[in-house]
């Protein structure tokens, strides 16, 4: 699989505080994937690893499979674009002349464009407004607008849904999805708003203390959060004959436990279970969402 | 490098703290002027330049540590480091763009002077040769002066450095000239070379100090340091 990102044992130490610690991480080309973690999990300091205002402490990481100790990495960030935390914008500036900024640092020869990224994020109509006067999330959508100067491949928004309301919530969301399908941008986008992101993201990255507890795409995830019957019996693989010769859909998790994706009718299962002389300990209905699961990986209690 | 001169500079040119600080060196001059209203036409162009001399660099330093403050503060210049420019030639570019700015309000207060003085008649009275030396001494002193701000722009960003950056040159101003007062300390003197206060008492508009070439070299000596120091700092900083 081609990898727009990928981090190998990335680690960060501030003086008394480490943030990140032999994080592993691969963002697929195409993907809209979510990084998911509590505040303080380490999500913006790899962002700001990736994006080059930070130092790694150990390990590394690569864009377009280039590596960041390689002096043509910087090439590689010609073709990324970033929102990190706040919206980074001239205050005193109009949206126009935010944009025309961003189109000289990159050193693009005209300013041919502009007013289509302007459309293409709902600031076409701010005329002489500041960006001081735009609502939080105008402000946003024209930090995504700067992002998107110079056509970049690759998309990194930190929180880019946080203190907006939900009218900004659905035009960012939309804006994403268009973007990831008309363009073909990939995106990295950390939150903590988790049924947000469930909307859009095509694979997940799941992050505590630090460390890339799971990776997993969106398919994988469906499945994990599927409503489904956990049953623990004494012999798994009699249990899997039984529901196989019923066209029962199921998935075997452990030596002693099946998970089963349908209402078996449980007498029935059970007294041909009995016949194999298998017995049925427990049965669990579990109905997990991204929420349930992301807690299920990371445990309950609070780092803070 | 190119790219970003461009934009720093068309940036600087329409910011507001520029114009503003134009505007202030402007006033600056016509108050010197008003001020010695009754003196003679070279009394009064010298107290003009006298409160150049005291204002040309905190009014620069501001400039230039208000000016790169709106990127840290804004965050703006993450957008530089994120499309893959250098720390080095970003710090290069804030340079160059300080030295230009030294460089228009230094043409900018000289003219105002010069207008002023030519108003009242009395440019046919300055002899060039002294004002040539002495306007060139102060031009390397600024832009030692131009480093140094950097630098506090660097390690301390926005209103923060520009306060300390001005208690800095306060504080040289007073040790250089109460130093002077008593014929000066031996290390103080020498210190004095490096930085435009130290010009305070030992230049006029038609007296150039004393060696007025190992001024120079101390300024452009100290500008060169200030800039490595500051170069240094900056590419090792961890940004937000």
């Amino acid at each position: 699989m081609d990898y727009v990102l990928e981090t190998r044992g990335l680690s960060k130490r501030y003086k008394h505080f480490t943030a990140l610690q032999d994080l592993s991480m691969h963002v697929p080309k195409g993907a809209i994937y979510g990084f998911v973690g509590r505040n303080g999990a380490g999500k913006t300091t790899l962002i700001r690893l990736v994006c080059g205002l930070q130092f790694p402490t150990e390990g590394s990481f690569t864009l377009w499979g280039t590596d960041n100790k390689d002096a043509k990495i910087n090439l590689m960030r010609q073709r990324m674009g970033a929102v990190v935390e706040t919206p980074s914008l001239f205050p005193y500036m109009t949206a126009k002349e935010n944009l025309k900024q961003q189109y000289r640092v990159l050193g693009l020869p005209n300013f041919d464009g502009i007013d289509e990224l302007l459309a293409l994020v709902g600031l076409a109509d701010t005329g002489k407004k500041k960006a001081e006067h735009f609502s939080l999330g105008m402000r946003q959508r024209l930090a995504i607008a700067v992002a998107l100067c110079g056509n970049p491949d690759f998309l990194v928004l930190d929180e880019p849904i946080n203190g907006l309301d939900p009218q900004g919530i659905v035009e960012i969301r939309e804006l994403i999805l268009k973007l990831n399908r008309e363009r073909n941008i990939t995106f990295l986008i950390s939150s903590h708003i988790l049924d947000e992101l469930a909307r859009i993201a095509t694979h997940y990255g799941f992050i505590d203390r630090g460390h890339i507890v799971r990776e997993m795409s969106a398919e994988e995830l469906q499945t994990a959060c599927r409503k489904c019957v956990s049953l623990k019996v004494t012999d798994a693989d009699v249990l899997a004959r039984e529901l196989t010769k019923r066209g029962i859909d199921y998935a075997v998790t452990g030596t002693d436990t099946v998970d089963v994706y349908a209402q078996p009718n449980i007498t029935e299962l059970a007294l041909a279970l009995w016949n194999d002389k298998c017995e049925i300990l427990s049965c669990t209905e579990r109905d997990e969402n991204l929420e349930g699961f992301f807690l299920s990986l990371v445990g309950g209690e609070s780092h803070e | 490098m190119s790219k970003l001169l461009h934009a720093d500079n068309n940036r600087m040119l329409r910011s507001r703290v520029f114009r503003l600080g134009m505007a202030s060196l402007a006033a600056l001059v016509l108050l010197t002027f008003a001020l010695e209203g009754d003196a003679g036409i070279l009394k009064r162009t010298e107290s003009g330049f006298q409160g150049l001399l005291l204002f040309l660099p905190m009014v620069c330093s501001f400039i230039i540590i208000l000016y790169v403050g709106h990127e840290f503060a804004g965050g703006a210049i993450r957008n530089k480091l994120i499309v893959g420019h250098l720390r080095s030639r970003v710090y290069t570019s804030w340079m160059v763009v300080g030295i230009g700015v030294t460089v228009i309000a230094m043409i900018f207060s000289a003219a105002m002077l010069a207008a002023m003085c030519a108003i009242d008649g009395g440019m046919g009275k300055l002899a060039a040769k002294p004002l040539i030396t002495v306007w060139t001494v102060l031009l390397c002193e600024l832009l030692s002066n131009a480093a140094m701000s950097l630098l506090f722009a660097v390690i301390l960003p926005g209103a923060k450095g520009a306060v300390v950056s001005f208690l800095y040159q306060y504080a040289l101003l007073m040790v250089f000239m109460i130093s002077m007062d008593g014929g000066g300390i031996g290390w103080i003197k020498t210190l004095s070379h490096f930085f435009p206060q130290g010009l305070m008492g030992v230049a006029a508009l038609q007296r150039a100090p004393e060696k007025p070439w190992l001024y120079m070299l101390c300024s452009l000596g100290a500008a060169v340091a200030f800039y490595g120091v500051g170069m240094y700092s900056f590419r090792r900083k961890d940004l937000n």
